[in-house]
C-alpha cells in the first residue's frame, strides 16, 4: 500500500460522515477536469475507464462512442471473464453482452419452469435478443455484485416474430454488449411485472410473453453497490471544436460516497419523470428530453429558420447547416424547476476533419416535436451526475440528473 | 368479387394476416386482436379519424384518410408492438431498408420505396410512426402522427 492508498483509505470514511462538502483534494475542481487528471494508475475502487473510440473500443467503434470494460463471473465462482468494448449506455437499463463475445456458463433465470428471454427496443429501431442469465458483474474495484444481465444472441429458441431486427453480432453493433446505467434499477419496473409486455418471455416449445417479478428482470448493476449504489459520474474532458481522433474519461460510482465523486456547489440537480426525463426549451417549444451517452449526437426537431438541415444521403442522419451554428436550449427539472440555460454548437457534420471520431458539436433532426436527446456531445467537457430512481444522494431524492 | 379478394390478398401479403397501414378502416379490429389491446372510441381530427389502441405497455394510433385507409401508425411505450402486424405489407420495405449501415445510435429514419419510418426514444419509453406517403390526404399535418 502507498502512502496516496493509505491516506485515502483513512479519509474516505471521514467524508462519508461529513457528508456531502466539497473534498479539499479529492473532489473534481472543475467540470472537464477528466481525462487523465487522476491518472491511469489510480487504484480508487469506483472507477471504470471510459474510452471514447479510442483503445478498449472494438472493430466497427464509431463516431462518439463511449466504451467500457466490465468483469463478469458465474455466480459465487472465480470463475470469470473480462469483456471490453461495451457501450456505456445512460439510457438504457442493465448489462447485455453479445454470446459471440462470453463463453462463460451462467444459470438461467427461470419463469413458470422455462428459461426467459428479452427483446429489448432500442431508438433506432433494432433489438436485443436473447436469454437472461444471473451473473456476478465487477465493476472497477468494487465488489462483485450478482445480478440478472441479457445474452444477446438473435439465434436463441425461437424468437417470437414481434422481435424484429434484432442485433446479429458484435461488427453489426459496433460494440461487444452495452452498459447500460440509466436512471432506473431494472430495464423495465412495474409494467413488466404485472402483465405481458412485449419484451419478456418465458421459453419452452416456443417463447410466450409473460410477467417477471422486478428481480428477474435484467437490473442496474450500479443500483446493486453496496456503498456507491445511489448514482454515477460521467466524467469526459472537453475536445476541440475540430474534434478529435479519441479521448479518455470516468466512469465514477455513487454521488458523494467518495472523495472522487462529491459534486461541487455550483451543480444543479434536474429532478427525472417517470421514465427518466427531464424538459428542454429551444425556440419556443418545450419538449421532453434526456442525457444519454448511448446516443452518438445531439438529436432534436430543429427550430424554423435555424439552417439546421440534414446532411445529403447517406449521412441523412446528421446537421450539415451553411456553416455552424450556435444555439441556446433551457434546461427545466422534470417538475418545473430549476430552469437554466445551455449552449451549444452544431457543426457541419459532413466536414469533420478526417480522423476525428470525437465531436461535442454533431447533430441530427427528430420529428416534430419529438424529443431533445442529449447524447454524448453534451457530457464532453462537463461532469454530468445520474442519481438513480429510489435512492438519495447529497444532490437529493433520484431519479435525478445534475451539471 | 373474386377480383376484389384477390386484389386484397396481394396487398397483404402471402401467408401474412391482413393488417392495417395502407388498408381499410376494417381492419384496425384485426390489430386490437393481433396485439391484444384495447379500443377506444375513434376521434375525428379535421379530415382524419384517429383510432386508439392500447393496454398498459404500449399505445398504438391509426389515421385514417378521407378515403378509409389508414395512411399513418404511431406508437409509444415500454415496448415497441408488433411493427409486422401493425405495418402489413409495408414492414418487409421497411426492415430491408433499415438493414442499410447504420452511422452510429440515436433516432432514425428509414425511407423504403413507399412508406418512411421514424424511431426515437430511449429505455422505458420508446416511439415511433410510419406513413405511406402516397396515401397521405392534402392538408393532413404529419407533425400530428404520434
Amino acid at each position: 500500500m502507498t502512502f496516496a492508498d493509505l491516506a485515502r483509505a483513512i479519509w474516505i470514511p471521514i467524508l462519508a460522515a461529513a457528508c456531502g462538502g466539497p473534498g479539499p483534494s479529492g473532489a473534481p475542481s472543475s467540470p472537464g477536469g477528466g481525462a487523465g487528471a487522476r491518472g491511469p494508475a489510480d487504484p480508487a475502487p469506483n472507477v471504470l475507464p471510459v474510452s471514447v473510440d479510442g483503445p478498449g473500443c472494438g472493430v466497427g467503434a464509431y463516431l462518439d462512442e463511449p466504451c467500457v470494460s466490465v468483469t463478469i463471473c458465474a455466480p459465487g465462482t472465480a470463475r470469470c471473464q473480462t469483456v471490453d468494448g461495451l457501450l456505456l449506455d445512460t439510457g438504457s437499463t442493465g448489462l447485455r453482452v453479445f454470446s459471440q463475445a462470453l463463453t462463460l456458463e451462467l444459470p438461467a433465470v427461470t419463469a413458470g419452469g422455462g428459461p426467459v428471454a428479452e427483446c429489448i427496443g432500442y431508438a433506432d429501431g433494432s433489438s436485443d435478443w436473447g436469454p437472461v442469465v444471473r451473473a456476478g458483474v465487477v465493476l472497477g474495484g468494487e465488489p462483485a455484485v450478482t445480478v440478472p444481465i441479457q445474452l444477446i444472441d438473435a439465434s436463441y429458441a425461437d424468437r417470437p416474430a414481434s422481435c424484429q431486427s434484432p442485433e446479429p453480432d458484435p461488427a453489426t453493433a459496433g460494440f461487444n454488449g452495452i452498459l447500460g446505467v440509466g436512471a432506473f434499477g431494472e430495464d423495465c419496473g412495474e409494467g413488466c411485472s404485472r402483465a405481458d409486455n412485449g419484451l419478456y418471455f418465458a421459453c419452452g416449445a416456443g417463447c410466450a410473453g409473460t410477467a417477471l417479478p422486478l428481480a428477474s428482470q435484467v437490473q442496474n448493476p450500479v443500483a446493486a453497490l453496496p456503498v456507491d449504489g445511489n448514482g454515477l459520474v460521467v466524467r469526459l474532458p472537453s475536445v476541440p471544436p475540430a474534434g478529435a481522433a479519441s479521448a479518455s474519461g470516468q466512469l465514477v460510482l455513487g454521488i458523494g460516497t467518495r472523495g472522487n465523486n462529491v459534486p461541487p456547489p455550483s451543480v444543479l440537480a434536474y429532478p427525472l419523470d417517470g421514465v427518466g426525463d427531464f424538459r428542454t426549451g429551444l425556440v419556443g417549444a418545450t419538449v421532453p428530453a434526456f442525457a444519454d451517452t448511448g446516443s452518438n449526437g445531439l438529436f432534436f426537431a430543429p427550430p424554423a429558420g435555424s439552417g439546421l438541415v440534414a446532411c445529403a444521403a447517406p449521412d441523412a442522419a446528421w446537421f450539415c447547416p451553411p456553416s455552424a451554428v450556435t444555439l441556446t436550449a433551457t434546461m427545466t427539472g422534470a417538475g418545473g424547476s430549476p430552469s437554466t440555460a445551455v449552449t451549444f454548437r452544431i457543426a457541419v457534420a459532413d466536414a469533420l476533419p478526417a480522423g476525428v471520431q470525437v465531436s461535442a458539436e454533431v447533430g441530427g433532426p427528430t420529428p416534430v416535436p419529438g424529443e431533445f436527446d442529449w447524447g454524448l456531445p453534451f457530457f464532453l467537457g462537463r461532469d454530468v451526475y445520474l442519481g438513480l430512481d429510489g435512492r438519495t444522494s447529497v444532490l437529493g431524492p433520484g431519479p435525478l440528473l445534475a451539471w | 368479387m373474386a377480383g376484389v379478394v384477390v386484389a386484397v390478398g396481394l396487398i397483404a401479403g402471402p401467408g401474412r394476416a391482413r393488417a392495417t397501414l395502407g388498408e381499410l378502416e376494417a381492419t384496425v379490429d384485426h390489430d386490437r386482436v393481433v396485439l391484444s389491446m384495447e379500443r377506444a372510441p375513434p376521434a375525428a381530427r379535421g379530415g382524419v379519424v384517429v383510432h386508439e389502441l392500447g393496454k398498459p405497455t404500449v399505445s398504438v394510433r391509426e389515421f385514417e384518410g378521407p378515403s378509409g385507409r389508414v395512411f399513418a401508425v404511431a406508437w409509444a411505450g415500454l415496448a415497441r408492438p408488433d411493427l409486422a402486424a401493425l405495418m402489413g405489407s409495408y414492414h418487409a420495405a421497411y426492415r430491408a431498408a433499415a438493414s442499410a449501415r447504420r452511422t452510429g445510435r440515436g433516432p432514425r429514419r428509414v425511407e423504403a420505396a413507399d412508406v418512411v419510418v421514424e424511431t426515437w426514444g430511449h429505455g422505458r419509453d420508446l416511439h415511433g410512426r410510419a406513413w405511406v406517403p402516397s396515401l397521405v390526404p392534402p392538408g393532413a399535418n404529419l407533425d400530428d402522427v404520434r
